[in-house]
Parts: C-alpha cells; structure tokens; sequence
C-alpha cells in the first residue's frame, strides 16, 4: 500500500463514498465533509472509517477518527500513514 | 493453507462478474411495488447466490442495502421473512445493517428494529411503552459486562456470592421481560470476557473479580437455553475462535460504543444468522458426501480397497478419518447421511463392508447415490427419497468442479468450500454453520435412524435440463499431444493405475512408452485438460496402432474418472476421426476387454457409434468398427489445440 499519491488515495476514497453514501451525487473532492452528505450520520461515519481502514490497512486513532473536518485532511492522514 | 474464520472461508470466492450481476438486479429492484411475484422468486434466488460468497467490504455494503429493498418486495419468493428486534446497551445499528445482509446469504430477508439505546431495561420492567411496531418473530438480547458491573470489595465471599446473583437475575428479568412483553422467543447473546480483565492468572478464583461476572452471566445464558427459557447466541464462543484482542476494539468502544471490532461485522452477523436459520429450519438435515478425496484418501476405483488411504498409519489417512467422525457425530444429532459419489455402486461400498479402518459403515448411510449420472441429478435424487427440500442438503466434495455444477443447478443447496488440505475440511464444515441447531429434542437424535427405514433408494438417469450450458460455462480447453519425454512418467503411471475408465487395461512400462514416442506405426496421444476452475493436467491417452493404411486399431484408451461426463471423450474421438479421415484410414476397430473394474465402459463404444462386429464373447470382450466416412459428429463443449 506504499507510494499510492494523492489522486489514488481519493479514487479509493471515492469508491468508498459512493458505493456507502449511494444517494449523493456531487462531487467527491478534498473539501467534502459529513454535513454536505445526507446519508453521512455518526453511524455512517464510523462504517466509512473502518471501510477507509480496510481499504489503506491502515489504523486510526481515537483522536484522529474525531479530529478530522473533511475529505482532504482524512486524506493526509492516511498519507502519513502510509509513510510519505 | 491457513485458516482466517473472519474471511468466512467456507464460502465460494467471489465470482469474476460479482459487480454486474449485483447492478442488473439492483436496478430491477428499482421500483419495489413493481416486481411481480414470479420475478421476485427469481430475484430473490439471485440475491442469495451474490451475497452467499467471500464479499470484500464493499460488496458487503452493498449486499446490505440489496437486503433491505429486497424486503420491501412484498413478494419474497424464495425467500423466508424474518424480523427481529434488538436490544442492546452498545450501539448494534451497523451490527443490525450487516444482518440483513448475512441472512440473505443463508435463504432469509430479515429486517430488524432497535430498540433505544439504553432503555432495555424500563422496557423490559415493563415502564417504558414499546416502540415496536408490526409482527416479529424474534428478538435479540445482547448486552456487555457493563450491564452488570458492580465493583465491590474484593476476596469477600458473601459480596461476591450477591453480584454474581444479581447479574444472573438482572439477566434473567431482562430475558423473561422481553419475551412476555413482546410474545416472541428471545435470543440472549453470551458476554465475552474483555482482555483488560485478565489481569492475572486467576481472575475466576479472585473472589469480586470483573471475570467472575462474566462468567455469572454467561452461566445463567445457559441454564435458561437449556431449560428453555430462551435461545442463546454464543458470542463469546465466537469472539474466542477470533481471538479477544481482534474481537474488542477500544477505539471504536471510545468512538462510537461498538460492542466489537466494527469489522467484525461480517463474520458475527453471520455467526447470529446461524441461529436465525436454525430457529427458522434453514439448517442442513442432511449431510451428503462425496467419496473418493472427501472421506478416504485416493480412489478406490482405481487404488482398490486395500490402496485407499484411511485411518492409522499414515497422516493423510487420519485427515480423512477425522472427516468421518465429524460425519458420525453429526448423525448423533440427527443429522442424515447420504453418499454421492462417481463410482460403480459395488466398488463404492465396498470399503463401507471390508476396509477395517473406516468409521462410516452403511447402516450410518441414508441413501447410497453411487453412479455415474451427473451429481446434480444425484443431488435431487437424495432430496427425494428423503422427502427434504435440496436447500436442506449439505453437499461435501473436494472437487470444485462438482461443487460449481451443483452450486448453478441448486443455488439455495448448501455447499461449502472445503480447500486444499483435508485437515481443515471437518473445521471448515463446523465453521460454515450448515448445521447449527437448537436445544435438541429426543426426536432429533432418533431423526437419522428413522431415516434410514423408509428410504427407497431411487436413481435419476434424466440428464439436467441445462447440462450443456454448464459444461459450456466450464470453458474447457484441451490440448493434445504426442507422447513425449515430459509426458513420459505421468503417462506410464496413467497406463498402469486407471482401471475403471480403461478399454483394453494393457499395462506398459515406460521403456514401452518411450519406443512409442515417435514411432510412425502408432499414434499415442496424451490429453490435457483446463477450464476455469482448474488445470486438471493429463487426463487422458489413447495408443492408437496404425495395422494398415486403410485400417486402424485403437489399442488402448483410459481416461481419469475425474474429467467424466463432460464431453472429453466425445472430443477426442472427433479428432481422431478426423486424422484417421485426412490421412486416408477407412476403418477404427476398437475393443472392450472387460474386467473386474472397468464396467463404466461396458458400452463405449456403443455410445461413440461404433458397430459391433460380432456378439460378445462369453468373457464379456467386445470388438467394434467404425467406418471414418459413416461417424456422425458428437456434441462437445471443449476447444481442442492439437500439437504436431
């Protein structure tokens, strides 16, 4: 799961969202967040952390899960995760 | 190989068109109030077949959100109705979301209602009104050890007596509360121990301890299943198979008051689906077992009796004597037996009368399917005579092409995935849940012997109706080659160990087979087959002596009983006739020598439409021609690549 750059990280994150939030058709970028998703209530957000998990095998933390504003902070933290 | 329950390995892998099947019915679900009864029941079919196999994570998301219009499909088909509601003290809505999802994968469409977080126990005291609307046929009790924790000073025997019972009856008032109020049975769920409580080796024999609490609980659980106050989901049992560190995840506890490590999810909503389908009679009744590589090693039609590998003596053979006391143990609870296998039926059961070491005997054996016939038609067969649905039949065979066929023609059969190595096959047959059950009842454990009174053994000789689109979905290809060096070994021990499918059984050394490599006066061909299953390697050979110019004999012809049924010999015998056709010859000649194994080709070449020359001889051997110009093409389902 090393060297994946920006753009394969939001493919991924991407998929994720659109097959989990199927009802929401914007756009899936860096500045997305729960608020502009219908279907993304704290249970939701806690099915999309673990399929993000699954998907970098990655593991967040307590304080990451619940720090995060939107997409593209989601997206370096997964970066520092996976070593870049 | 290993063994990760959580990957729910008992499952078929996911097939390579997963993703646009899932889409075509997802559309046609579109309109719920649109799908008729008769699509629905088709529908439905295809909806357990896409959600019964090893999903990743997105496909499971997906197979829920199938579940959950599907039972909005007034109409369920196929499909048993089951609603539940839950009560929990964590939160159990993405635990619920996966349910749906993993009873689909076991012939149910469920839908559940949670109860609020929190008020189980005014509800259950009767304080608090219900929320519940509609019918349910069950509900789910499943709470953690902080339901019941109650620190107290430790090493004081009378405090230690009181917590205890008071959990047991918190559980018990909670249990019982549920089920008057609701009037329907209630599943109550064990509580695994959390590891921060193992803080020393003799946590159960500190008096006060949290693990003593647990264990309190999970004591009572108990008793009530089995005075029948309640059924019970063995959590705890589960959350051991995984491993507590893998089952508890604190993060997620902190976050979001999971009872379990999210993605868990998959594998515990199957594990309570079990339960589900055993309270609802989805379990097997049956288990039906494939012979040769399943409960012996090797093939007795071809190893013999004394060849097959059973039992004391060697490591392969224990593997398989393992499989069979599972077998045994089965029938103990009720379970049926049946054999399905492809073997002459005499040769079949003989190792059932004579081999010493074989724990399975034929009075365990229900119904007996040892032919030739496509083990789908068997499958049926078995159903029949012991009066059972096929979805209540486990089939159990090593051979994945077996499997697949009977997986398109039955989907809702139960067939579990076995891999490579035998001595997982009894853990992956427990694991898959086919025959979980309820508190049994003295009626089960007498089931397996009634049985065994009033079957009539019955055959299937009707081929399936869409035979020939399965073998066409196999895309077999096969490759034909003259013998050669690389060949040479595998070919000399074809030559000397098939018996059943072997015309002539003339038995050649591999000096024998080398002077055949090349030589003009014959034609000696060795056959391999794949499809998409498998490469299943040499499967045939066929010597063919070229006596005259006008005038060949087929000396020899064997093949391995494990490529049967599918069209192979039909294939070879067109491009042989063909070869023979462009290179002159007029006429095949081809012999039967019959012997005490090879009765599976008694009319070969009656069915390859050769004409016999003369009535048989009065030791059974026949001879045969055919005239190249008069061969009448036969059906094949198999892309042939021929090599110099």
């Amino acid at each position: 799961m090393k060297l994946m750059d920006q753009s394969a990280i939001l493919a991924r994150l991407t998929e994720i969202v659109r097959t989990l939030f199927d009802e929401y058709d914007g756009p899936v970028d860096a500045s997305l967040n729960a608020k502009a998703v219908k279907q993304w209530d704290s249970l939701a957000n806690v099915q999309f952390m673990v399929l993000v998990e699954q998907a970098f095998k990655v593991r967040f933390t307590v304080s990451e899960i619940t720090g995060l504003k939107n997409v593209g902070e989601l997206m370096q933290v997964i970066q520092k995760k996976l070593g870049h | 190989m290993g063994f990760d329950i959580q990957t729910l390995p008992w499952r078929r892998p996911l097939v390579p068109d997963w993703n646009r099947r899932y889409d075509a019915l997802w559309a046609q679900l579109a309109n719920a109030d649109q799908v008729s009864q008769t699509d629905a029941a088709t529908l439905s079919v295809e909806a357990c077949v896409l959600a019964n196999q090893r999903l990743g994570p997105l496909e499971q998301i997906k197979i829920n959100k199938l579940a959950a219009r599907l039972w909005k499909v007034a109409a369920s088909g196929t499909l048993r109705r089951v609603r539940i509601a839950i009560f929990g003290n964590a939160t159990l809505s993405l635990f619920a979301a996966h349910l749906k999802g993993s009873a689909l994968a076991r012939g149910m469409l469920l839908d559940t209602v949670e109860s609020d977080f929190g008020t189980v126990t005014a509800f259950a005291m009767g304080a608090a009104q219900s929320t519940i609307e509609g019918p349910l046929d069950a509900a789910l009790l499943s709470l953690d050890a902080t339901a019941f924790a109650r620190a107290e000073r430790l090493l004081d025997i009378v405090k230690d007596a009181e917590v205890r019972e008071a959990a047991a009856e918190r559980l018990r008032a909670l249990a019982v509360g549920v089920r008057t109020r609701l009037g329907v049975p209630v599943i109550v769920a064990t509580v695994p121990a959390q590891p921060e409580d193992a803080i020393s080796s003799i946590e159960h024999a500190l008096l006060g301890s949290p693990a003593r609490l647990v264990a309190a609980v999970n004591d009572e659980v108990r008793r009530g299943a089995e005075a029948g106050d309640w059924l019970m989901w063995d959590a705890a049992a589960l959350a051991g198979e995984i491993g507590l560190h893998s089952w508890f995840d604190p993060v997620g506890r902190h976050h979001a008051k999971t009872p379990f490590a999210s993605e868990l999810c998959p594998i515990a909503a199957d594990h309570l689906c079990r339960v589900l389908a055993a309270m609802t009679g989805k379990s097997g009744r049956a288990l039906v077992l494939d012979l040769d590589n399943t409960i012996w090693g090797g093939v007795v039609g071809d190893d013999g009796v004394d060849g097959i590998q059973l039992g004391n003596g060697s490591a392969v053979g224990e593997a398989f004597l393992a499989v069979q006391r599972l077998a045994l143990e089965l029938r103990r609870r009720g379970v049926v037996l049946a054999v399905c296998s492809k073997n002459n039926e005499d040769v079949a059961r003989r190792p059932f009368q004579e081999h010493p070491d074989m724990l399975l005997r034929l009075k365990d054996i229900a119904v007996f399917q040892a032919n030739w016939v496509d083990k789908a038609t068997n499958l049926k067969a078995i159903a029949d005579a012991l009066k059972l649905g096929i979805d209540a039949l486990v089939f159990v065979d090593d051979n994945p092409v077996e499997r697949e066929r009977v997986r398109q023609q039955w989907p809702l059969a139960i067939v579990p995935e076995l891999g490579e190595e035998p001595a997982y096959f009894p853990r992956l047959i427990v694991a898959s849940g086919a025959f979980e059950h309820l508190p049994l009842a003295a009626e089960d454990v007498l089931r397996a012997g009634d049985y065994q009174a009033t079957v009539s053994r019955q055959v299937q000789r009707d081929a399936a109706k869409d035979y020939d689109t399965y073998l066409g979905s196999l895309q077999m290809r096969m490759t034909i080659t003259p013998f050669d060096r690389i060949g040479r070994a595998r070919i000399t021990q074809l030559i000397n160990k098939s018996n059943q499918f072997n015309l002539t059984t003339r038995r050649y050394n591999e000096h024998d087979v080398a002077r055949l490599e090349g030589d003009p006066a014959f034609l000696a061909w060795q056959v391999r087959l794949s499809d998409t299953f498998a490469d299943n390697g040499m499967i045939a050979v066929v010597i063919v002596h070229k006596e005259a110019a006008v005038r060949w004999r087929i000396d020899t012809w064997l093949m391995s009983c494990r490529v049967l049924e599918r069209g192979v010999e039909q294939t070879i015998m067109k491009e042989l006739v063909d070869l023979a056709r462009s290179q002159g010859c007029e006429e095949l000649w081809g012999e039967f020598l019959k012997t005490e194994r090879n009765a599976l080709v008694t009319d070969f070449y009656d069915r390859m439409t050769f004409k016999p020359v003369e009535p048989a001889a009065s030791n059974g051997d026949k001879r045969y021609v055919l005239k190249v110009s008069e061969f009448a093409l036969l059906k094949s389902f198999i892309e042939v690549s021929q090599s110099a």
